[in-house]
């Protein structure tokens, strides 16, 4: 289960498969806040998943979230970020969403984070439904 | 329509609900196969092979997260997507152990629905293309 999730953190730990590393990185945490609303949870316990499968140290972490909560969150713009800085690779992009689901589901996710990432990977695949 | 390419196997114990979704995939997808509880999905699931599998979880004899474990034990790329309300936290935390595609939640919203199909849709033809790169560097 492990080896799908951890193909795409090597790809995204491998700074040459990404175009735009740092924007791929601001993107990817601000939908899963998104996700999991991060103002009402303690985001200390996300740290560790941000590390191992985005490559997202903590105080990168808390810098971009401060970010965030400075910027209206605009869903379309994040997602073509992440697909630009995957190159468009439906290989990567497709991994990348499953770690997103990973994300929606752990940690006493509810319907509504649950429908947040459900918005969020259709606006990836819209093209293809 | 995508999933007009792909079987399905979709496991409930409910009839009433059974009855309405079948009805709907039927139209959809290729071929559906049905089961009513996890330990009949799992026998079909050997029988048949098919592309998707849908499942309730809290059922009789075999609940859908033990069979999507065996399943996976058979096929650990297999698209599984299982209903829920999101209530049901002691199956959710083995449900995050799991590679599970996708979760369809309780109540059903039909555009919700037909997209996690299309989303499962478009990870097996990924798949199938990866297999098919993969083959075809290989020569």
């Amino acid at each position: 289960m492990e080896s799908n999730l951890n193909k795409i953190s090597n790809l995204i730990n491998n700074q040459d498969n990404l175009s735009n590393e740092k924007e791929f990185k601001i993107a990817s945490a601000s939908l899963v806040c998104s996700i999991v609303d991060i103002a009402q949870v303690d985001s200390k316990k996300y740290c560790p998943i941000f590390k191992k499968k985005l490559n997202i140290e903590e105080e990168e972490f808390e810098q971009i979230k401060n970010e965030i909560s400075n910027d209206a969150l605009n869903i379309e713009e994040k997602v073509n970020h992440i697909k630009n800085a995957l190159n468009n690779n439906m290989f990567q992009i497709m991994e990348f969403l499953k770690i997103l689901n990973r994300f929606a589901i752990i940690n006493g996710c509810t319907a509504k984070s649950y429908r947040e990432f459900e918005l969020i990977r259709d606006k990836f695949l819209r093209e293809f439904y | 329509m995508r999933l007009k390419k792909f079987t399905i196997l979709y496991v409930e114990d409910d009839k009433t609900t059974q009855e309405i979704i079948k009805e709907i995939l039927r139209y959809s997808c290729k071929e559906v196969f049905i089961a009513d509880n996890g330990e009949d999905g799992l026998k079909l699931y050997k029988e048949k092979k098919p592309d998707i599998v849908l499942s309730d979880i809290a059922m009789p004899l075999m609940d859908g997260l033990e069979m999507s474990e065996a399943i996976k034990k058979l096929n650990p790329n297999q698209p599984i997507a299982l209903f829920t309300a999101f209530s049901e936290s002691s199956f959710l935390k083995k449900a995050s152990e799991l590679d599970i595609s996708t979760y369809i939640l309780k109540p059903l919203e039909e555009e919700q629905f037909f997209n996690s199909l299309n989303y499962m849709a478009v990870e097996l033809e990924f798949n199938i293309n990866k297999v098919t790169q993969g083959e075809n560097n290989g020569k």
